[in-house]
C-alpha cells in the first residue's frame, strides 16, 4: 500500500474585503500518496490555487487540517517547516520563481546553499539535472535573459534539485505557448514516472490535467 | 549570506549609489550638526582671546591714559609664575582713520600668540623698533605692503614706521578691528608725549606656571606693592567671554539637534522605501526554505554593507563639510578640531539608524505567510492613523504646559518640538490619503491615478515625511539667519548719532563736549562689566551707570517711566534690569540681588524692569553716582549725541581734545568692530541654513527616485492599458505637487509654533527673546523648495523613461 505523504481535512478558506467576508473553500478534503500526480482542475475563482498554497504550508487555512509527510502543518516550527521546503517538498509557480539577481545555476543551487551544503555534493547532480531539463548552457545566465518556457523549466530544476517527496505546482504552464506548455507536461510527468515525486498540479487546461494520474476538480 | 547580499546591492547599482550617498550626507550632516555648537565656541573664545592669549592673568591701569613704567620686573620671579609679557596698546590715527597699536618688548610679540606671516618677516620687528607687523585686511584697506613707511598721529605727536611684515587673519589679528598693528613698546611709545622711559605699558599679561594655583597667584599679584591700585583679572576663562560664546553657539547647538534628528528620519525613511520589493523577495527566499535567520542575515548584511560604505564616505565628507563651512563663514586660520568620538557617533548612528531600519521590512514579512508577501497583502497596521493622533494630543499638552507653567517653559519647549516634529512626520501621510480620497473621485484619469497612488503606496508617504520635517527644518534655519541679523540691524538707528569718547577722567566735566561744535548733548557714563547673582543665576552684565542712559537709548518701560527716572535722578540706590531676568529667572522688582564689580560685591534691589531686544536681558542701568560709590569707579567714557553729520562731530572732538589723549569713535564703527566675530557666526547660520536646505532637498529627491524604481512595473502597466506618456507625466507631476503642497502648508503652520518653542528653548542657554516670527522667509524657503519638488519630474525627464518594457 503506498504512503499517503499529504492529507488534507476539512479545509475552509475564507478572504475579508471590506466588511464583506467571502469562503472560497467550503470543507476540502484531500490526500497525495507517495510518487501520485495529482492535477487540481477548475475554473478561475474555484480556489483550487488557494488550496494549493494551504498544502503546500504558503497560505493558512481559516479551519481544517494539513498533514504534510506525517507532520500537521500548524504544528511545525517555522524552522522545521523551512527545511522540509529545503528538502522534502518544492513548489513552482506560474511565472515570477526566479530570484532576478541571481544566474540560473545560482538559483536552482539557492536551496541547496541555504542548506548550507557543500557544491562538490551536489554539483554533478545539478549538471545532471540542468542538462535533464535542457539549460546546461544557459545556466549562466540571468532570469531576464531566459524565455518565458525556459525561465520555467529553472524553476522546476530548482523544484527538483533537492530530491523532494513532493512538488506543487501552479499552473506551470499558464505563462507558456502551447508547444512549451506541452514540453513542460511532457517533462512533469517523466519526472514523475522516473524519479518517483509526487506531484500537485493545478491547472484549468483539460488536455494538461490528462498527464496526471487523478483528477481533482473543483466547482 | 554576504554574496547574496552582494548580488542584491549589485543588481540595482544606481539605488545602491543613492543610498550610500543618502547615508555618506546624513551622517555628515549628523556629524556637523554635533560639532558646529563647539566649534562656534571655539571660535568666539579664540576671538575674544586673542588679545590675551595664552595668558591666565592681565594687569592693567584704572584708567587707560595711565601707564605702568615698574613694567614686570616685581613679578619675574615671583612663585607659581612661567612668564610675563609687557604691552603697550594705544589708538593712532592713520589717514584719520583709529588704528590699534600693540607694542611687545623686543622678542615677545608672539609670546601670548602666534601669528602667521603673509609676506615679509616678523623678525625684523626685533631688529629695529619702528618696524611693525600689519593684517592684510590693513594692507589692502591702506594700500600698504611689506617696507612701506607710514605716518601716525596720537594727539599732537607723530610718529613714523615701516611695514616689514604682513600678516594673516590670525593670532592677535584674529580680533583686527579697528585695524591691529604690532610693533616694539619701545617703538610705539614714541606716539606719547611726556613721556621719561621707554620702558613703559599698560597691560601686563602673566603666564601661570603649570599646576599653579591661579587664584593664589592672582591674590599675590594684587598684595604688592606696584599693582595694588591696578586691576587685575583672569583672561580667557572670563564669565563674560563664555557667556559670549554660549549665547552665540545656542542657536547653532538648537539647530544641529534638529538636523541630527532629521538625519536619522531620513536614513530610516530611505531604508524603508523599496519595502514591498524586499518584502516580495523575502516570500521567493522563503519559498524554497529560508529560514527567518537566514532572510534577516541577507537582508541586515545588505543593509549592514551600504550602511558601512555610507558611514565610512560620510565620515570623510564630514570633515570636508565641517572644516569647508567654518573656513568658510568663521575663520580660515583657526584649526578647529575634528572630534573622534563625535564621528564615531555620527557613523554608529547612521549604521544603527540603516540597519535597523532594514529589519523593518522583515519584521513585517514575518508577520505574514509567504503567500500574502508574494502578494503584498499582509494586512498593513497604520500605524500612523495611531501614532498621529497620539502625537498630536502629546504635543497639545506639551505646549499647554510649556504656555502656562513659567518653570517649565525651557524644558517643555524642547518636548514640544521633538513632539511637532514627530506629529508632522506622522501627520503628513495621513494628510496626503486623506486629501488624495476627495480628488481622486472628482479628478481626471491622470490626477485619478495619481491619486490611487499616493492612498496606497507607502513610499509617497514616506517622501512626504522627509519633505515635511525636512522643510520645517530650512524654514526655521533660515528664519533663525534672518531675525538674528535683523535684530542687530533694526537697532542701528538708534545709534547712528552717538559718539562715544573713551578714556575720559571721571572729573571731566560733559558740558565741555556739549560745547565741541556739531555736539548736541553729552552725558558722563560708567561703562563697565559685572556679575549679577541672585536666586538660581550669576551672570555677566554690561552695566551702565548714568542717569541719561534711558535718553541716550530707546529703552522700553515696564515699571512707568516717571518712577524709573525720578530713581535714577535722586540716585537711589537701585538697579533697573531688563525684563528678561523676570521670564528667566522670575527676578521682579523690589527683590535684591548681589552686583560684583573688580571683586568688591554689594547688594541692591531691582528698581524697575526695562526692555531692550538688542540688549537681550545683559545689561543693568544704574546711577552714575551710586555706582562710584558703591564700588570706588568713576566715570570712563562720556557718551555724546551728534547734531547733523556724525562723522564731523567726531573730527571735531578729536581736534578738540587732542591733547588729552581721548579715544573718539562714533558708536556704529564700534559696533561694526565689535560684531565682527558675531557676523561671522551669523554668516554660518546662513550658510547652515543653505547646505541643510540642498541636502534635505537631495535626500528628499533620492528617496523619491529609489521609491519610484520599485514603481516601474506598474508604470508599464499603466502605458500598457493605453495612459498616454502625456497623461503619465502628469500623473507623477500631480504625485509631487500635492507632497509639496501639503508639506508647505503643514510646515508653514507648524513652523510659527516651533519658532515659539525655539525662542523658548533658548531660555536653556539663558537667553530671552519675544516672540518674532518671519513669514516671507518661512513662505520663500517653502515655495522654493516645494516648487523646484513639484517639477522634479519635468526637471529629471521622467518622460524619458517611459517605454513598455518585458515584464
Amino acid at each position: 500500500m503506498p504512503e499517503v505523504v499529504l492529507k488534507a481535512e476539512n479545509i475552509k478558506k475564507s478572504f475579508l474585503t471590506g466588511e464583506v467576508s467571502t469562503e472560497v473553500l467550503k470543507g476540502v478534503d484531500f490526500t497525495l500518496e507517495e510518487g501520485e500526480f495529482v492535477a487540481i482542475l477548475g475554473e478561475s475563482g474555484s480556489g483550487k490555487s488557494t488550496l494549493l498554497y494551504i498544502l503546500a504550508g504558503i497560505d493558512k487555512p481559516t479551519s481544517g487540517s494539513v498533514e504534510l509527510l506525517g507532520q500537521k502543518i500548524s504544528e511545525i516550527s517555522d524552522e522545521a517547516l523551512a527545511a522540509m521546503r529545503r528538502r522534502d517538498f518544492s513548489f513552482v509557480y506560474q511565472f515570477d520563481n526566479l530570484v532576478p539577481n541571481l544566474t540560473v545555476y545560482e538559483n536552482v543551487t539557492l536551496p541547496l546553499m541555504l542548506d548550507k551544503r557543500k557544491e562538490s555534493e551536489y554539483k554533478d547532480r545539478v549538471s545532471e539535472i540542468l542538462e535533464y531539463l535542457g539549460l546546461a548552457d544557459r545556466q549562466k545566465n540571468f532570469p531576464r535573459q531566459l524565455s518565458g518556457g525556459e525561465q520555467q523549466r529553472a524553476a522546476i530544476a530548482r523544484a527538483l534539485v533537492t530530491s523532494p517527496k513532493v512538488i506543487f505546482l501552479d499552473e506551470p504552464t499558464g505563462s507558456l505557448d502551447k508547444e512549451r506548455g506541452r514540453q513542460v507536461m511532457e517533462l512533469l510527468a517523466d519526472i514523475n514516472r522516473n524519479k518517483g515525486v509526487a506531484l500537485v498540479m493545478v491547472t484549468h487546461s483539460e488536455a494538461h490535467a490528462q498527464y496526471a494520474s487523478r483528477i481533482v476538480r473543483m466547482e | 549570506m554576504l554574496k547574496l547580499a552582494l548580488r542584491n546591492i549589485l543588481s540595482k547599482p544606481l539605488r545602491a549609489a543613492a543610498t550610500v550617498i543618502a547615508v555618506a550626507v546624513s551622517v555628515a550632516m549628523i556629524f556637523a550638526m554635533l560639532s558646529f555648537g563647539g566649534a562656534v565656541y571655539e571660535y568666539i573664545y579664540s576671538t575674544e582671546t586673542a588679545v590675551s592669549g595664552n595668558s591666565d592673568i592681565v594687569i592693567s591701569t584704572n584708567s587707560s591714559s595711565d601707564r605702568i613704567t615698574q613694567v614686570a620686573e616685581p613679578l619675574n620671579n615671583a612663585d607659581g609664575v612661567e612668564f610675563v609679557c609687557p604691552s603697550l596698546t594705544l589708538y593712532a590715527l592713520l589717514d584719520g582713520e583709529y588704528v590699534q597699536m600693540r607694542g611687545f618688548d623686543k622678542g615677545e610679540s608672539q609670546l601670548l600668540r602666534k601669528f602667521d606671516i603673509l609676506r615679509g618677516d616678523a623678525r625684523a620687528l626685533d631688529v629695529n623698533s619702528d618696524n611693525i607687523v600689519i593684517s592684510s585686511a590693513a594692507a589692502e584697506r591702506f594700500g600698504l605692503d611689506v617696507g612701506s613707511r607710514i605716518e601716525l598721529k596720537l594727539d599732537r605727536q607723530t610718529a613714523y614706521f615701516y611695514v616689514c611684515a604682513v600678516a594673516d587673519k590670525s593670532g592677535y589679528f584674529l580680533s583686527d578691528a579697528p585695524f591691529l598693528f604690532v610693533g616694539r613698546i619701545e617703538g610705539i611709545s614714541h606716539l606719547l608725549a611726556n613721556v621719561t622711559t621707554r620702558r613703559i605699558c599698560n597691560e601686563i599679561y602673566v603666564k601661570a606656571a603649570e599646576g599653579a594655583d591661579i587664584d593664589g597667584l592672582l591674590k599675590t599679584i594684587s598684595e604688592m606693592d606696584a599693582y595694588k591700585t591696578m586691576l587685575i583679572r583672569r583672561t580667557g576663562d572670563g564669565g563674560y567671554i563664555k557667556e559670549q560664546a554660549n549665547s552665540l553657539s545656542a542657536p547653532v547647538v538648537l539647530a544641529g539637534a534638529a538636523v541630527f534628528m532629521l538625519g536619522i528620519a531620513v536614513i530610516v525613511l530611505l531604508f524603508m522605501m523599496s519595502e514591498k520589493e524586499k518584502i516580495s523577495l523575502i516570500s521567493k527566499y522563503a519559498v524554497i526554505g529560508a529560514t527567518r535567520k537566514q532572510i534577516a542575515g541577507i537582508f541586515i548584511a545588505e543593509s549592514a554593507s551600504l550602511a558601512l560604505l555610507g558611514s565610512l564616505i560620510g565620515c570623510g565628507l564630514a570633515v570636508g563639510i565641517f572644516v569647508g563651512i567654518l573656513k568658510l563663514t568663521l575663520s580660515p586660520n583657526i584649526a578647529f578640531g575634528i572630534s573622534a568620538w563625535r564621528l564615531t557617533v555620527a557613523a554608529v548612528v547612521g549604521f544603527v539608524s540603516a540597519v535597523g531600519s532594514s529589519l523593518l521590512p522583515i519584521l513585517r514579512s514575518f508577520r505574514g505567510t509567504i503567500r500574502q508577501n508574494q502578494l503584498n497583502s499582509v494586512r498593513r497596521v497604520r500605524t500612523l492613523n495611531i501614532l498621529f493622533p497620539v502625537f498630536l494630543a502629546l504635543t497639545v499638552i506639551s505646549v499647554i504646559v510649556e504656555f502656562t507653567v513659567a518653570k517649565a517653559t525651557a524644558v517643555m519647549s524642547v518636548v514640544s518640538l521633538a513632539l511637532t516634529f514627530a506629529a508632522i512626520g506622522t501627520g503628513l501621510p495621513c494628510a496626503l490619503r486623506a486629501t488624495a480620497k476627495p480628488v481622486g473621485k472628482v479628478a481626471g484619469p491622470a490626477v485619478k491615478t495619481a491619486c490611487v497612488n499616493i492612498r496606497r503606496d507607502g513610499r509617497f508617504a514616506k517622501s512626504a515625511a522627509i519633505m515635511g520635517v525636512g522643510m520645517t527644518v530650512a524654514m526655521l534655519l533660515f528664519m533663525a539667519w534672518s531675525m538674528t541679523t535683523g535684530i542687530f540691524t533694526e537697532y542701528l538707528s538708534d545709534f547712528e548719532n552717538m559718539v562715544f569718547v573713551t578714556n575720559v577722567q571721571s572729573t571731566v566735566d560733559a558740558s565741555d563736549f556739549e560745547a565741541v561744535d556739531g555736539v548736541k548733548f553729552a552725558t558722563k557714563i560708567v561703562w563697565r562689566q559685572g556679575e549679577l547673582a541672585g536666586d538660581g543665576f550669576n551672570k555677566t552684565m554690561n552695566i551702565l551707570g548714568s542717569k541719561n542712559a534711558l535718553n541716550l537709548v530707546d529703552f522700553e518701560f515696564i515699571t512707568p517711566k516717571e518712577e524709573v527716572l525720578s530713581s535714577l535722578f535722586e540716585d537711589k540706590e537701585c538697579i533697573f534690569v531688563d525684563i528678561a531676568l523676570k521670564e528667566l529667572y522670575g527676578v521682579d522688582k523690589g527683590d535684591t540681588l548681589v552686583l560684583t564689580i573688580d571683586g568688591r560685591s554689594r547688594e541692591f534691589t531691582v528698581g524697575g524692569l526695562l526692555k531692550h531686544r538688542l540688549f537681550s536681558g545683559n545689561y543693568i542701568v544704574m546711577s552714575e553716582k551710586v555706582i562710584s560709590d558703591s564700588f570706588a569707579v568713576g566715570a570712563d567714557t562720556v557718551a555724546v549725541i551728534a547734531q547733523g553729520d556724525v562723522g564731523n562731530a567726531v573730527s571735531e572732538l578729536r581736534e578738540k581734545f587732542a591733547d588729552k589723549n581721548y579715544y573718539v569713535v562714533d558708536v556704529l564703527t564700534a559696533y561694526k568692530w565689535d560684531m565682527q566675530s558675531t557676523n561671522a557666526v551669523f554668516d554660518l547660520i546662513g550658510t547652515l541654513a543653505v547646505v541643510v536646505t540642498i541636502f534635505i532637498f537631495a535626500v528628499t529627491a533620492a528617496a523619491t527616485l529609489i521609491g519610484r524604481g520599485s514603481a516601474k512595473q506598474q508604470r508599464n502597466a499603466l502605458l500598457n492599458a493605453g495612459m498616454s506618456k502625456r497623461a503619465l507625466l502628469r500623473s507623477e507631476i500631480f504625485e509631487h505637487s500635492v507632497i509639496a503642497a501639503l508639506s508647505f502648508a503643514i510646515s508653514f503652520a507648524a513652523s510659527v509654533l516651533l519658532t515659539s518653542c525655539l525662542i523658548h528653548a533658548l531660555r536653556l542657554f539663558g537667553l530671552y527673546f519675544e516672540f518674532m516670527y518671519e513669514a516671507w522667509v518661512a513662505a520663500a524657503v517653502g515655495l522654493a523648495m516645494g516648487g523646484a519638488y513639484a517639477l522634479m519630474p519635468v526637471a529629471l525627464n521622467y518622460k524619458k523613461a517611459y517605454t513598455i518594457k518585458k515584464a
